[in-house]
């Protein structure tokens, strides 16, 4: 075929060759416009991942690596998803060697990140069998890290590395070796034999000093040398205040976590170890604020998980506090916590501190990412929030016995609590930071949780606070909305300071009174004693409070100075309603006479029942007893008031009272005694269950416009037997036959 | 009948499969009788680290070549680690060909032997293994002496006598022959001799003890407690509560007591009618108290600054000196040249005593060592400072600051007083105080 001039064969494909490319250019161009760029499918997945839409997320991933096989960022980002939605398994795999090879590559497309490796590090610590090769990858990663001088990514690597340390210290630490050969710990054998976990860990084994140190140390080194490159890696600083808090090494802990508390934004976990260390140096304002910080840093499901008292109730009652609903829960709360509080005159409740400081502990030890398990929610963190950190710790190494079925590649941990002789036994495999209970010690620790829920024996304020006695009155108030609460306190003083070697003493007695959850302080003064103390100091409270309503009330005495120097009563009561026109008496105020002209005549067994009129009990010299305790051979006034009597046509009252006294129960002070006691209570030998004195009277008074009448008589009880007694008192009206009767306990020493 | 050709062989060829064979026999074999001895080797690296070598951590009484303050030079030894590792191996090595060669002999040359055979089995393999066991070994040793070689400096070793405390030690005093400690268990009187004993307990059932001086003058003992300032006689009676509030540092001189609560200074001299008292406030919480003999005044600590603080004829007033912190102080000491100041996890800082007016540019600090300076004291001119978990450190501060060495002898030390020539720390590991001689 001929050409024109100037279009030869080779001219002419060399025209479609630059026509060709001129399309495939144009194509090209076009081309952005029609596909998502890499980057913005990325960025699209991380925002669907942080709305929680992870499978989308992976999709767009899938398509950005398959759009741009050599973008390192993409195929990090996939890898990175992929591997965390995996845990520690076998059946995992398949997804984690994908992750693994999405993250290799992208590791060799840019080998001057260290995230790659990183990531890779994290994915073989989730691998069975490839744990240990995590510690190289984290090397690796950490030479990577220091060449770029990059702050963030070292910090990361290091505290990686430093978490590969802890978990082996946290493994071997508290290590007993086995002295006798072929005897292994049993976890059964602690829960059936007597004293078992004493004897073992004291004559078949014994502690390995320094266990598990040179791990502590080098993990200690590299959370360090995170917190160098970035002060503020929150991580890092936990992990390395849990390091710290088990040295006891608590002024460390504040200052490591000193540059992350000074923000606003300060992480949550930091926050509750700091309140943690603030909490064992004796700060305890400063820990209040620190744990209230922490929990409002916690989500709500978090927060409503920390501040439950579901973990600390019995089994039933967790149920029922588990359907309350939220104020009720509020409400139950409070009220739990203002019974807890040993001491409320201090301004902490430091039951509740103990608490949070209980949580705080089991944060920091027991949680664990790789598992994703929070430490209070572990077996190790229930244990702890009950009854608190352990005295004695020991663990012991794996065995290959096939005997020992808790044994068997897995650490055996004995937390031992002396005091009540309690052991709880954990097992679990070495190097991970995962405990469960060994044996049958799940069902021993809901046997624990019913008998004793929560214990706070190892809080020095609630260790050493005596019992106060008192005696609480409930009269009549003057108008019928009120109700008189008379509160008397026989303050033990001399107790409260028997051990202290000092002049004298400032000695704080206050008293509170309120409706459930909110007690308020209704008195407080303070009183200077001189040393050596009186035994017994008399206090004396009225208040006026409302008819009918449920209150709590509070008795306290502390010297703040000293150790132990605090006393306590506390009782839950409804006072009185003053329904008009029924006829009802007041408690029975129990009292000392010590006014020689209103005094009356008594003899053993019987009681002066003269029939003048009488003025209430501040007016005809009683003195209200704080302690019902009475000596054999003791007088005593019992005072009453009778309301709702009807008066006859000429303003007078009649009816008739009835006192009985029995003996509830003989107090016998040795074993014999109480065992032939018992024998003859039984057979009717004893005094036990008889009436000690039936005394009934009748007496008319004029009512003169007043709405009460107050009654009064001493008694005097002989060489009545030592013992808790029962006096009733029954009141009837003569015209109408209305009844209307009360009763109180009171006790006979010799 | 004629023989079937025979293949024909090569003689090489034939020499060389018969060699592989052999070889592969023996591989078999060894594997075979070997793999539990592997296993050994590998359990012994499994549980070597907790169980045996921890105790056998070397106590901390290597003297390195010392002196210097590069942290990198400071570990305490001069052999290289490889070495060590070889060295070590080849132990292990030995140990198995020994084992090996005491088979060969017991079992008549491996006559007796109906398993492994001494020359190619026993031996090689126990040779082999105890090099593997003998580098493990090593290895873990290395890490120990790593992990417990002083960061900075040499690793020294003192001479120590040790008194029991009922509690751990929160705060110690020493004066002349008297050594007064307070714990969470009350304040105790020792000797302080070079046997310290327990003299007597002292103002028992007061809480939350925090602070102690002896005010020889007095003849008292003082305490700073979270509720009050407290004196005691030395020797018996109860205890006086002298002023009311959280004591947050406390100092003697003779018969003068300075004490800080907050912000507040209070201070008291003389006894009875003699008696005089004064208060200063600061601007800042004060955090420590100390009485320069020298200056016949007082340093007090607060959060950013010292403040020299002088009490004539019972009056306090502030002097021109001030010295600007760059962290709180958790304690002050002084000598006739320096004052310095532990700073926590800041280090420690001190300044010449001829410099040591409003002019911070004359601070010399040690920061990196201890990581926790909780106390510190100087006795004969050197300045020792209590580290906390890494033991008592001894800094000198000229001509250059820096670390001299440390002893971890003293497990936890969190105060340090020096008298009579020697030192006297708090051991909170031990609940122990603690005489160390230099």
């Amino acid at each position: 075929m001929p050409f024109a001039k100037g279009w030869s064969p080779v001219r002419v494909a060399l025209l479609f060759i630059v026509a060709l490319s001129a399309a495939s250019a144009r194509l090209s161009a076009q081309a952005p416009r029609l596909r998502t760029p890499t980057d913005s499918l990325v960025r699209s997945a991380l925002e669907r991942a942080a709305a929680g839409d992870t499978s989308v997320a992976l999709e767009l991933l899938e398509r950005a690596t398959d759009q741009s096989p050599r973008d390192a960022n993409a195929l990090y980002w996939r890898g990175l998803m992929l591997s965390r939605t995996t845990a520690l398994s076998l059946t995992d795999t398949p997804r984690r060697f994908l992750a693994g090879y999405l993250l290799g590559r992208a590791n060799d497309i840019d080998p001057t990140n260290p995230r790659y490796l990183i990531e890779l590090g994290r994915i073989r610590l989730k691998t069975p069998m490839l744990r240990i090769e995590a510690e190289r990858m984290f090397r690796k990663a950490l030479a990577v890290a220091q060449a770029n001088g990059d702050p963030v990514q070292l910090a990361e690597v290091a505290f990686e590395l430093g978490t590969v340390k802890e978990r082996r210290y946290l493994s071997g630490r508290d290590r007993y070796m086995y002295t006798t050969l072929n005897v292994i710990f049993d976890p059964i054998a602690a829960r059936a034999r007597l004293h078992y976990t004493r004897e073992f860990l004291e004559h078949l084994s014994q502690p390995i000093e320094n266990s598990a140190q040179i791990d502590r140390l080098d993990a200690e080194a590299m959370f360090r040398r995170a917190l160098d490159a970035l002060p503020t890696h929150a991580p890092s600083a936990v992990a390395l205040m849990g390091l710290l808090y088990d040295e006891r090494r608590f002024a460390e802990m504040a200052a490591v976590a000193a540059p992350i508390v000074a923000l606003d934004t300060a992480s949550a976990r930091v926050l509750l170890a700091s309140g943690l260390a603030a909490y064992r140096t004796g700060q305890l304002a400063a820990a209040e604020s620190l744990f209230t910080r922490a929990l409002t840093r916690f989500s709500p499901a978090d927060q409503a998980e920390l501040t439950s008292l579901g973990r600390i109730s019995r089994q039933s009652d967790s149920v029922r506090y588990a359907e309350l609903n939220a104020d009720e829960r509020d409400r139950t709360a409070r009220a739990f916590w203002e019974a807890a509080d040993p001491v409320l005159s201090t301004p902490e409740n430091e039951a509740r501190l103990e608490f949070w400081a209980r949580m705080a502990y089991a944060d920091l030890r027991f949680t664990d990412s790789d598992t994703r398990q929070l430490g209070w929610n572990t077996d190790r963190g229930m244990i702890i929030a009950r009854y608190g950190e352990p005295p004695v710790v020991a663990t012991f190494a794996p065995t290959s016995d096939a005997d020992a079925r808790d044994a068997i590649g897995r650490v055996i941990t004995v937390w031992y609590y002396p005091r009540t002789e309690t052991e709880f036994v954990f097992t679990g495999p070495a190097a991970m930071n995962i405990a469960f209970f060994a044996g049958n010690h799940r069902g021993y620790a809901e046997e624990q949780r019913e008998e004793a829920p929560f214990l706070l024996d190892n809080v020095p304020a609630a260790l050493g606070v005596d019992t106060i006695p008192v005696q609480l009155v409930r009269f009549h108030g003057t108008t019928p909305t009120q109700s008189e609460l008379l509160v008397a306190a026989s303050i033990p003083v001399a107790k409260l300071y028997a051990n202290a070697e000092i002049d004298r003493g400032r000695l704080e007695q206050s008293l509170w009174v309120g409706p459930l959850a909110a007690l308020a302080i209704a008195r407080r003064d303070t009183v200077t004693v001189a040393l050596p103390a009186p035994a017994r100091m008399s206090r004396v409270w009225l208040d006026t409070l409302t008819a009918g309503a449920n209150y709590r009330m509070r008795v306290e005495s502390r010297d703040g100075a000293l150790q132990g120097a605090v006393g306590r009563a506390q009782a839950d009561f409804t006072m009185l309603s003053n329904e008009t026109g029924r006829l009802s008496v007041s408690d029975l105020l129990f009292a000392d006479r010590v006014s020689a002209s209103r005094a009356l005549s008594n003899t053993e067994g019987r009681a002066d029942t003269r029939s003048a009129s009488i003025g209430r009990w501040n007016t005809i010299g009683l003195v209200p007893r704080g302690d019902v305790t009475l000596v054999q051979r003791d007088t005593f006034a019992v005072y009453w008031e009778n309301y709702g009597l009807a008066p006859d046509v000429n303003g007078r009252v009649t009816y008739d009272v009835r006192l009985i006294i029995t003996l509830e129960q003989i107090a016998r002070s040795n074993g014999v005694s109480r065992f032939f006691g018992g024998l003859s209570d039984i057979v009717g030998l004893s005094a036990e269950g008889d009436q000690q004195l039936g005394l009934r009277f009748e007496r008319t008074e004029a009512l003169e416009g007043r709405d009460r009448v107050p009654d009064v008589v001493t008694l005097g009880l002989g060489s009545a037997p030592a013992g808790r007694y029962r006096l009733e008192l029954i009141v009837t009206e003569r015209a109408s036959k209305r009844v209307t009767r009360t009763q109180r306990q009171f006790f006979i020493r010799e | 009948m004629p023989k079937p050709p025979q293949p024909v062989t090569p003689p090489t060829f034939g020499r060389f499969e018969e060699i592989a064979d052999d070889t592969w026999r023996v591989v078999k074999r060894a594997t075979k009788r070997v793999a539990p001895l592997f296993a050994l080797t590998l359990s012994v690296h499994g549980v070597m680290p907790t169980e045996v070598l921890a105790q056998r951590v070397p106590p901390p009484t290597h003297r390195g070549t010392g002196g210097a303050s590069d942290l990198s030079a400071q570990n305490g030894s001069t052999r290289p680690a490889g070495r060590r590792l070889a060295r070590s191996s080849a132990f292990g090595a030995l140990s198995g060909a020994i084992l090996g060669t005491g088979f060969y002999f017991m079992s008549d040359r491996g006559a007796r032997s109906n398993g492994c055979q001494p020359l190619d089995c026993a031996i090689p393999f126990l040779t082999l293994s105890g090099a593997i066991a003998g580098l493990f070994i090593g290895r873990e040793r290395e890490a120990q002496q790593r992990a417990l070689a002083p960061r900075a400096g040499e690793s020294i070793s003192f001479s120590l006598a040790e008194a029991r405390v009922l509690a751990a030690p929160s705060y110690i005093d020493v004066r002349d022959s008297l050594l007064a400690v307070v714990s969470d268990s009350g304040a105790q009187l020792f000797s302080a001799a070079a046997s310290p004993k327990a003299l007597r307990r002292r103002a028992g059932g007061l809480s939350a003890m925090r602070q102690v001086a002896i005010a020889p003058d007095r003849g008292t003992i003082l305490l700073g407690t979270g509720s009050a300032l407290w004196e005691a006689n030395l020797l018996s009676g109860p205890a006086t509560r002298l002023a009311d509030g959280a004591v947050d540092a406390l100092a003697t001189s003779r018969d003068a007591v300075l004490s800080a609560s907050g912000k507040r200074l209070r201070f008291t001299s003389g006894v009875g009618a003699a008696s005089r008292s004064d208060s200063l406030e600061l601007s800042q919480a004060i955090t420590a108290i100390a009485h320069d003999e020298t200056a016949s005044a007082w340093w007090v600590a607060t959060d950013s600054q010292i403040v020299q603080v002088s009490s004539t004829e019972g009056r306090l007033t502030l002097t021109s000196k001030v010295l600007s912190l760059p962290a709180g102080a958790r304690a002050i000491a002084t000598n006739g040249e320096w004052i310095a100041a532990a700073l926590g996890d800041a280090g420690v800082i001190a300044w010449r005593r001829d410099g040591a007016a409003a002019d911070t540019q004359n601070a010399v600090r040690v920061e990196n060592e201890p990581r926790f300076a909780y106390d510190l004291a100087f006795l004969d001119g050197v300045l020792y400072v209590a580290g906390g978990v890494d033991g008592v450190f001894q800094l000198s501060l000229t001509p250059t600051p820096r670390v001299v060495g440390s002893s971890r002898q003293v497990r936890f030390a969190t105060t340090v007083r020096a008298g009579n020539g020697v030192l006297w720390v708090g051991d909170r590991n031990r609940i122990s105080v603690v005489r160390v001689t230099p």
